[in-house]
Formats: structure tokens, C-alpha cells, sequence
């Protein structure tokens, strides 16, 4: 058996990572418009460049999607703070808001490219890894208890 | 600071031997924190200036997207043109006025929707990469006239253009294919050619210190020229002024059209579908008073009265703006020579044209899925003629060599028409261009793909079957 301590400690540094890991996803190429594609951080320029969202919501969720990078360090700087509460905030949000952009590109009428998979995937293995760590830190509050 | 009972040092040290929870966990808590206590301030040091670091970016991202365009004319024309050759139609989107993007961008794939839906285009289509189609430009040579500071003319004086179409690689969906072969279609096609320099080039406007590729100045530009005018005096131009609410917005329209007052509903045209157009009203507003002048002093000399009677209007709102219905409107015509009434609202219609000498008096209403017209003339009986909705259906069913019919009706429902308003900073305008594609779009959507394919199945066998 591996203490709760360490078994925690390594699930921190697995979501910092992943949550690492989405920021970059978003240099891959995630969909392509006639024979130019775009990684997802373009294709969000370019979104907020032909003012493609209208409402309040997609104006704030396209604007939270260049904070992706500030997501994944609070991420980090919550890993360092051993704050689990922030880092679960934190990582979150970076993903829903990564996971939002991903499904508006896959519906729209762009050709999707395989970084937007790639995107999803991390995603959600950095949710299940946040949820993990929700877990494990509720089972050793109630031992404590 | 710490709230993990887990603890999370980033020391990743070997495994201590497993037991339990508790004195263990805490000692290494305690082990690592003061082994660790310099480093990781360091570390989170480090980590607050690359939080810094990263917001910095995100800010400076975001507002520094008003970069599309181009940073000079020519640059704007040929980032539209190389765009166009790699079918990039979002990068093209891009080097086009800001606020004319809605009004021609939209409506696109909102009908590419709907005909996907119908089946004549595959689902497989993308408006942003079409199949089938390749558009190349070669040695494209440029010739730029500066305007004003803000208005540039590009001419395109030289190079090679070349366009290309392959029926069988188009997304043509079930409802072409299922009936017609991509190759009967027809052949593939390769079109190269030389341009030819022409004296009308396309506008480019600055915009917040980029250039941008404008239709609207482009044709306004081109007949400035042609009409041999000078520029506009921006000082001169009409502004757009609109209405507090969407139906204020049509009311006013229908109510100035009505009292020739021609400026107003200029006025009334949505500040991005209309900026050329307000910008170079200068140019033309004083013909405009002139034509306003000679339809009022005309209908005042003839004693002509035109009045609004009745104007009931409800709106719905759609993705582009609101959409007026008008639920009923009622017009009175007064004259030496005629005086007519119209009325239509309630899924009903009637008119009344008399002659105030006396001469006759005509009726014409649709009520309840009929016709009627009531002639009346003075010393003769009343002329009454019927024709109901049923009697049209029965006389085509009786049509000769036809067999039995489809149903003509291909509306799922009745399709949403109105008058498209838009709204720009709280204030509410119509908009023409955007009424007239929202009415194709919403026919369009409004149209049942089975019996469209019935219809369509019929006209073929008719076809088939009549020899010419």
C-alpha cells in the first residue's frame, strides 16, 4: 500500500500536468478552413477577430479561452501551494472552458482536425483525475474525522 | 496556506513503507516542508511571474484582436485573394469590413443549413473548403490609388486567374444524386485566364489603422465615378438614427415611405448594411429633396391623401435581429379620380376601389379561403364572382394527361416572413438586405424535403412523359 500522502501527492502532479498538457493541446491543429488550418489558440483569434459570438456568455467564454495557459499555471502554483481546493478550481475551469471551445469547434460547420480530439481526451482524463482527487481527499478528511 | 490534508510537496522522493494513515502521512508532511521550505518559495516565485506572464498574454491576445485586415491596401486585396485560393474562407473573412461581415457571411450558412436539410447539398459540404471547387491566382499584379486617408481604390492590372470545377468531387446530396449523375451534371471544367486591367478597382477602407476589402464602398465608389462626382463631405452625411423598439422601427419605415420622406428612411438603414451608403448620401441628397418635392407637390396639386389606417405589428426574435410581422395594415387612398381602401390582417383581405363620379364601385376580398369581387355599376345589377381555394384544386385535378397530382403545398408550416430589424447600441433598424435573405432563408426552412422529393419526382415523370 502507498501512504494517502504520497498516493495524493502523485495524483497533484498527474492533474498539474494534464492541465499542462490541455494548454498545449491548443498549439495542435484543430480544424481547418479550405486548405489552412488552425490550432485551436488561432482559431479563437480569428473567432474574436470576425466577432462571431454575439451574446454575453460566448463573449466571456471566448475571452476565458485565452486564459487557458493562465488555468494550467494556477494549476501549478496551486501543486506548489499544496491547495487542493484552488487546484481543483482551477483545473475546472480550464477544462470546461477548454472542452466548451473544443464542442463549439466540432460543431461548427469547420472540418474538424485531430487536435481537437486530442484536446477532449486530455480533458478528460484531467476530469477524471480532479475527480480522483476529490475522492481521495474526502476519504482521508473522514478518517481524520 | 496548506488545506490539502494529502499534502503535495513536488519533491517526489522514494516510498516509505506502506501502513496506515495518520502519524505517517503527517511526518512526511513535516519532513518535506522544512527540507523543502527555500526551494519552493523560489519555485512559486517563479510560478507567480509565469501567471503574470500567462495573463499578460491572454489580455494582450484579446485586445489586440482588431488585427485583422490588412496593414495596407494592397496587402488587404491580396490576403483576401491568397485566401481565396487555399478556399480559407474564414482568412477571407477576415480582410472584410467588420461591418459587413453579418450581413454577407451569415445568411450563407444559415441557407447551407436548410439545403443541406433539403438534401441538395451533402451533409458532407463545408462552406469553408467546397469540393470540386479550386480557385488559383498567379503573378497578380496590384495598383493601389489613395482616395482619402481612409479609402483606398486597388486595381487588379495584370496576372493569371484560374478556375476550376469537378462535378464529381462537388457535394451534391440525394436529391441531385439520387436523380442525376455527378458526370450528366457535366464535364470537369478548368477556366484560366489573363485579368484584364479595368479602371474600377475594389475599395479598401481604414478602419482602427487596418485595411479592409468593402462591397458596399466598392459599388458606391465605382458610381461616384462613373457619375463624374466629387467625394462626399463627411460632415454632410446622413446618420443613422433608429428606434427605440424593433416595431417602432417598421411603423416608422411604412409611415415615412408613406409621407415621401425619403431621407428618414435612409435614416432608419442599419448603421453596418448602410455606412457607404450614409456616407455618401452627400452626393445625393440634394436630388433626393428634389424627387421628395416633386411626389408632394404632385400628390398636393392631384389632392391626392394617402393615410395609414391601421398598422398592427408583433415580433419574434431570430439569430440576426427581430423579425415584424405586420399582422395587419390598412391603407385609404383618396383622389379626384379614385379612392380605394385596403385592408389586410386576419388572415383576410379586402379592397374597395370607388370612383367618386360615380361611375362604379369595384370589391375585392379573400375571406376564408375565397375570392369574391363585387362589381357595381350604376342602372346595372351587382356582378358578384366566387372562386374558393377548393375550385383551383379541383379544376388541376381535372387537368387533362397529368394523372393524379402531388400536393403543391411543400410548407411544413407557414413560413416566418417579416421585416428583419437589427439592433446597434439600443437603438432598432431595418434592414432591407437582411429581409430579403431572411425571407429566402425561412422559405427555404419552411419547406418539407418529402414532399419536396415527391414534387420533384412528378415534374420528372411529367417530363418524361411529354414529348415536345
Amino acid at each position: 500500500m502507498i501512504p494517502h500522502a504520497i498516493a495524493g501527492r502523485r495524483l497533484h502532479f498527474a492533474v498539474t500536468a494534464t492541465t499542462a498538457a490541455i494548454a498545449a493541446t491548443l498549439l495542435l491543429p484543430w480544424a481547418a478552413s479550405g486548405r489552412r488550418a488552425r490550432s485551436g489558440w488561432e482559431l479563437a483569434t480569428t473567432a474574436a477577430r470576425l466577432d462571431v459570438t454575439q451574446s454575453l456568455l460566448g463573449r466571456v467564454a471566448l475571452a476565458a479561452f485565452f486564459f487557458i495557459p493562465a488555468g494550467a499555471v494556477a494549476v501549478f502554483i496551486a501543486h506548489i501551494l499544496r491547495s487542493r481546493l484552488l487546484m481543483q478550481v482551477t483545473a475546472l475551469a480550464t477544462i470546461a472552458v477548454s472542452a466548451s471551445g473544443a464542442v463549439i469547434v466540432l460543431r461548427s460547420p469547420l472540418s474538424d482536425r485531430w487536435g481537437v480530439w486530442v484536446n477532449l481526451v486530455v480533458c478528460a482524463v484531467d476530469m477524471t483525475l480532479v475527480l480522483a482527487l476529490s475522492r481521495t481527499g474526502s476519504q482521508i478528511e473522514e478518517r481524520h474525522d | 496556506m496548506t488545506d490539502d490534508p494529502v499534502g503535495g510537496g513536488n519533491n517526489m522522493g522514494d516510498e516509505p513503507p506502506a501502513h496506515g494513515l495518520g502519524a505517517h502521512d503527517i511526518a512526511i508532511e513535516q519532513a518535506e516542508l522544512s527540507r523543502n521550505g527555500g526551494p519552493q518559495r523560489a519555485i512559486l516565485a517563479v510560478a507567480l511571474i509565469g501567471l503574470v506572464i500567462a495573463v499578460a498574454i491572454g489580455v494582450t491576445t484579446l485586445s489586440s484582436n482588431s488585427a485583422a485586415g490588412g496593414a495596407t491596401p494592397e496587402e488587404a486585396v491580396t490576403g483576401a485573394l491568397d485566401a481565396l485560393a487555399e478556399e480559407d474562407m474564414l482568412g477571407a473573412a477576415e480582410m472584410l469590413l467588420p461591418t459587413e461581415r453579418r450581413t454577407l457571411t451569415d445568411p450563407s450558412f444559415q441557407m447551407v443549413t436548410e439545403l443541406q436539410r433539403l438534401g441538395v447539398l451533402d451533409a458532407s459540404f463545408d462552406p469553408a473548403a467546397v469540393a470540386g471547387i479550386d480557385l488559383e491566382f498567379a503573378d497578380v499584379e496590384l495598383d493601389v490609388e489613395q482616395v482619402t486617408e481612409d479609402l483606398a481604390i486597388v486595381r487588379l492590372l495584370g496576372g493569371q486567374t484560374s478556375a476550376a470545377f469537378e462535378p464529381t468531387e462537388f457535394p451534391f446530396g440525394p436529391l441531385v444524386l439520387d436523380r442525376i449523375s455527378a458526370t450528366e451534371i457535366g464535364d470537369a471544367t478548368r477556366d484560366v485566364s489573363d485579368i484584364e486591367p479595368t479602371d474600377d478597382g475594389i475599395a479598401v477602407v481604414r478602419r482602427d489603422g487596418r485595411w479592409y476589402i468593402s462591397a458596399w464602398y466598392t459599388v458606391a465608389e465605382t458610381a461616384r465615378r462613373d457619375a463624374g462626382l466629387p467625394l462626399p463631405n463627411p460632415a454632410d452625411a446622413l446618420v443613422a438614427r433608429g428606434e427605440a423598439t424593433a416595431e417602432a422601427a417598421v411603423e416608422e419605415m411604412i409611415r415615412s415611405l408613406l409621407a415621401v420622406d425619403l431621407q428618414r428612411v435612409i435614416e432608419l438603414l442599419p448603421p453596418d448594411e448602410a455606412e457607404a451608403l450614409h456616407a455618401y448620401s452627400p452626393l445625393f441628397l440634394e436630388s433626393l429633396a428634389e424627387a421628395e418635392k416633386f411626389a408632394r407637390d404632385g400628390l398636393e396639386s392631384n389632392d391626392v391623401r394617402i393615410e395609414l389606417t391601421r398598422l398592427d405589428l408583433s415580433s419574434t426574435g431570430i439569430d440576426s435581429g427581430r423579425l415584424v410581422a405586420i399582422d395587419a395594415i390598412g391603407v385609404e387612398v383618396e383622389s379626384p379620380v379614385v379612392n380605394g381602401r385596403f385592408d389586410v390582417g386576419d388572415g383576410q383581405f379586402h379592397a374597395t376601389i370607388v370612383s367618386p363620379d360615380g361611375f362604379g364601385r369595384v370589391e375585392l376580398s379573400y375571406v376564408d379561403g375565397c375570392f369574391r369581387t363585387v362589381f357595381t355599376e350604376p342602372n346595372q345589377p351587382e356582378q358578384v364572382e366566387e372562386f374558393c381555394e377548393d375550385d383551383a384544386q379541383d379544376a388541376i385535378d381535372e387537368f387533362v394527361g397529368f394523372g393524379e397530382l402531388p400536393d403543391f403545398d411543400i410548407f411544413t408550416s407557414t413560413p416566418r416572413l417579416g421585416i428583419l430589424t437589427v439592433e446597434f447600441d439600443g437603438l432598432w433598424y431595418v434592414s432591407p438586405l437582411g429581409t430579403m435573405v431572411s425571407a429566402q432563408v425561412e422559405t427555404v426552412a419552411a419547406i418539407d424535403a418529402v414532399k419536396l422529393e415527391e414534387l420533384i419526382d412528378w415534374m420528372i415523370e411529367v417530363g418524361e412523359g411529354t414529348e415536345f
